[in-house]
């Protein structure tokens, strides 16, 4: 398995286990948080709100404004 | 004499929006991502497109809009297992990023970035950019 293989493997892993949060938690077979709850607790402290606004911002900005063709 | 219909009726559209919030902002999503889509990225009117929305944001959170949702219960431990992952998951991409983010050990901009030149996929992530931002003002 080559290095890029193995990091988009990882990126998947993490995909696959914030999936399986979600649906673990929608379906009470864990006592977690969903998603949307975990961020609305964040968003409870302005400081957290603040935070999470412009990770947004940046993310709009660095994908929708800021990404150029693949390295050759 | 009142005419409720009538009086519906000339409600226009600001009463249409409040009675229907969300399919709003989502045809308002819609029609901005395909104004803002075909400009081209790396470009400075891109730039300002992203920086108009994000001052409109900070209007917006400055006077009290869209109406927040209640938070519902309380988060304890409950919320640990996204504090994790997330953690793993910055852990990776600083790992890639500090190694130089090359074709071996690429960050997830690197990886995902040239897909947004598309006009296609970039009327669709403006899309989803501007609904999850309406989604995050709400929380």
């Amino acid at each position: 398995m080559t290095g890029r293989a193995a990091t988009i493997a990882a990126y998947l892993v993490i995909l696959a286990t914030v999936a399986t949060l979600e649906l673990a938690s929608r379906r009470g077979s864990l006592r977690i948080l969903t998603f949307s709850e975990a961020i609305a607790v964040i968003a409870r402290f302005p400081v957290g709100r603040i935070a999470l606004l412009l990770l947004w911002w940046w993310l709009g900005w660095h994908f929708l404004a800021r990404s150029g063709p693949a390295p050759l | 004499m009142d005419h409720p219909v009538a009086d519906r009726r000339s409600a226009g559209l600001r009463g249409l929006a409040r009675a229907h919030p969300r399919r709003t902002i989502a045809l308002a999503a819609a029609t901005f991502a395909l104004v803002a889509a075909p400009i081209p990225s790396l470009t400075w009117p891109a730039t300002a497109v992203t920086l108009g929305v994000g001052t409109a944001v900070l209007f917006l959170v400055a006077s009290g809009r869209p109406a927040r949702t209640p938070p519902r219960g309380v988060a304890g431990r409950r919320i640990l297992p996204w504090l994790v992952i997330s953690a793993v998951f910055v852990l990776v991409e600083l790992a890639a990023l500090f190694t130089g983010s090359g074709p071996d050990f690429p960050t997830v901009s690197a990886l995902l970035g040239p897909v947004f030149t598309d006009t296609g996929p970039r009327v669709i992530g403006y899309f989803a950019w501007l609904c999850a931002g309406y989604w995050l003002l709400k929380r």
